[in-house]
């Protein structure tokens, strides 16, 4: 491929991330796998279809290694570029060039720190519109090597604030209920789609640490601000690890609280709901986790030990051991931490 | 950075500290260095972060050029990045997590400035990435994972804290993190990965619980994932190997007493004598070397 055509090509590229798109994936091989058509493919490598963006990896790569030399010019120039009045500047083509090289680095390496700076730098300069760029993240969340990046949801955080700034709350509630993190106000339709974002990428990448930490953060916020239960109203809490970990979190905030109004009946709802999890999904080692939490021992306690732990870990129950293999092990593990504990 | 850093660790823990070219490699460093922050990054022309300035403090101890390093400028950028509830930032937009703690620690404890860090402070937001599995997140709130887990507890013993870790409830979780194949896992319903041979390990020989885990099982996992026509360790058997699985599976199998290595430091995942040389050495206990 020529310089030239890599040109065509880079450009190509920026002119459909910075639409942006509503998705994006990164395709295998190379754009003649995807576009036999020659004459269509020297138009463009990449496909666009109902505002889905596919991106072949091998013309990513390209575009990639024509995009870090332009990062690192455009970095050099824009930093003598001031702009005494932003609302009246003229886009210089070092700035163009800042914005579409940090955007091919991005989607190539989401962990590009300092390619994620420099559109963080770009937006403070109001080069770069907030409300894009939270459409640009959401859509680089769309792929399943984005989604899993941690700088990447930070980013999105600090645009959040940014855009969703925490209004004055007494003392002591959003910003103790997790210190120094990038906390926002997020209006229920915007909370909903973080949500909806979150759970996309959930369904790319499952456990992803990242993408449920930020769903904590959008529920916790709300939360907190004291907004009603209709503002959650709609969410999903069927995840296993939702209901670990937001319940929880929640449960012991206001346990602590000697005006909670989670009383101890309430946890033994909260017990329940755990046994009952446990009983339904046996393989998911968080939900012995969860079940671990509110043990107590009890008559019902007992009974489900017997009724149920004790047959699933047996060797001799191989219906069930086949059934739910891992089941079996979380079970023997759990009978172990049952054991130390009543030492 | 990071990569060098893993590079030169690896070597030094195969006793071949030397193998690569010294005067190329301090260079390499301090063409990292970013006048502007008064840190290092991570590549030349990149910003500066603690991750890299950390690696670059590290690198530069084991090739014995320290003295390349202005301390100062790098002190006052390390504390800057300190937030008002303890946690630190990995720079100057704002990204918090605790292996961002951990970095600061080590670096401060590496350059004999510990003492200007505000330890109650950092140690009350640790305390707030506690969770109720004994475990600890990136932040506060967040889940308990193995590499988090590491950061907190080896921040906790440089610090002389760890009375602050509920050594039986998380040492009971780091032991469930053995598979049945041997590997370890970072975190619940999660695959083995090599890596986690030494985030996982390491907490527990800090907490001196190496025995709750089955040491041969581990170690046969680890030596499985090598690739033995390329050389290198992957992060499970059949994949491709890279230098970050590489000198954690090394860690791993240096702290399970595997031969012929060298003895590493868990706390600050460097070899052993470096730090007790700097007089930094903690109560963390490996398996006893084997001869063969």
């Amino acid at each position: 491929m020529t310089d030239a055509s890599v040109s065509t090509c880079f450009r190509s590229l920026t002119s459909l991330l910075l639409k942006p798109p509503a998705t994006i994936e990164v395709l295998p091989g190379d754009a003649s796998i995807w576009i036999p058509d020659v004459e269509e493919r020297s138009r463009s490598p990449f496909l666009f279809t109902e505002n889905n963006l596919g991106v072949p990896e091998k013309e990513l790569r390209r575009s990639y290694l024509f995009a870090v030399p332009v990062f690192s010019a455009a970095r050099k120039a824009s930093e003598f570029h001031t702009l005494e009045d932003p609302s009246n500047h003229i886009m210089s083509s070092a700035i163009q060039d800042l914005i579409d090289s940090s955007a091919v680095l991005i989607l190539m390496n989401p962990a590009h720190q300092t390619a994620l700076n420099a559109r963080k730098q770009l937006i403070v300069r109001n080069l770069i519109d907030m409300g894009e760029e939270l459409k640009f993240t959401a859509a680089l969340l769309s792929s399943r090597h984005c989604c899993k990046q941690g700088e990447l949801w930070y980013h999105r955080q600090w645009l959040l604030r940014r855009i969703y700034p925490v209004p004055s709350f007494p003392q002591g509630l959003i910003t103790d209920m997790i210190p120094d993190s990038p906390n926002f106000y997020l209006p229920p339709n915007d909370l909903s789609a973080e949500i909806h974002l979150v759970s996309r990428a959930c369904e790319l990448y499952p456990r992803n640490y990242f993408g449920w930490t930020h769903r904590t953060i959008c529920i916790l916020s709300a939360l907190v601000s004291g907004r009603s239960a209709a503002s959650c109203s709609g969410l999903s809490l069927t995840s296993p690890t939702t209901v670990l970990f937001i319940t929880l979190k929640h449960s012991q905030r206001l346990t602590e609280d000697a005006e909670s109004p989670l009383l101890p009946d309430r946890l033994h709802l909260v017990f329940g709901h755990a046994l009952t999890l446990v009983r339904a999904f046996p393989e998911h080692e968080t939900l012995w986790q969860y079940l671990r939490v509110f043990w107590d021992e009890s008559d019902v306690a007992t009974a489900f030990v017997t009724s149920f732990v004790l047959p699933l870990q047996s060797p001799r129950m191989t219906e069930q051991e086949s059934e739910s293999p891992s089941g079996v092990q979380h079970a023997c593990r759990f009978l172990e931490w049952r054991n130390q504990r009543l030492k | 950075m990071n990569a060098v850093y893993w590079g030169l660790t690896a070597l030094s823990i195969m006793g071949h500290g030397d193998a690569l070219d010294r005067d190329e490699m301090v260079d390499f460093v301090m063409s990292c260095w970013d006048e502007e922050a008064g840190a290092f990054s991570a590549h030349p022309d990149h910003d500066a972060h603690l991750l890299s300035t950390l690696s670059a403090i590290q690198i530069l101890l084991m090739q014995n050029a320290l003295d390349r390093v202005d301390i100062d400028r790098v002190l006052k950028f390390i504390l800057s990045l300190q937030k008002p509830s303890g946690v630190f930032a990995g720079d100057a937009f704002g990204e918090t997590d605790t292996r961002f703690v951990y970095c600061a620690v080590n670096a401060l404890s590496l350059l004999g400035k510990l003492h200007t860090l505000d330890v109650e402070k950092t140690i009350t937001y640790i305390r707030h990435c506690r969770n109720f599995d004994g475990g600890f997140g990136h932040v506060a709130g967040a889940e308990s994972h193995a590499s988090q887990v590491f950061v907190c507890v080896a921040a906790l013993a440089i610090l002389d804290r760890l009375d602050e870790v509920d050594q039986p409830t998380l040492c009971w979780w780091l032991s469930e993190r053995q598979r049945p194949n041997g590997g370890l896992n970072g975190r619940p319903e999660k695959l083995e990965d090599v890596c986690y041979s030494f985030w996982v390990l390491s907490a527990l020989a800090i907490l001196d619980k190496l025995a709750w885990i089955d040491s041969s099982k581990l170690e046969a996992f680890i030596l499985s994932a090598q690739d033995t026509e390329s050389g290198g360790i992957a992060d499970r058997p059949g994949d491709m190997p890279d230098v970050f699985h590489t000198i954690f599976g090394l860690a791993g199998l240096s702290l399970l007493g595997y031969p012929g290595l060298v003895d590493l430091d868990p706390v600050y995942c460097m070899p052993a004598s470096i730090i007790e040389n700097l007089g930094l050495r903690k109560g963390w206990k490996a398996l006893q070397r084997r001869t063969s």
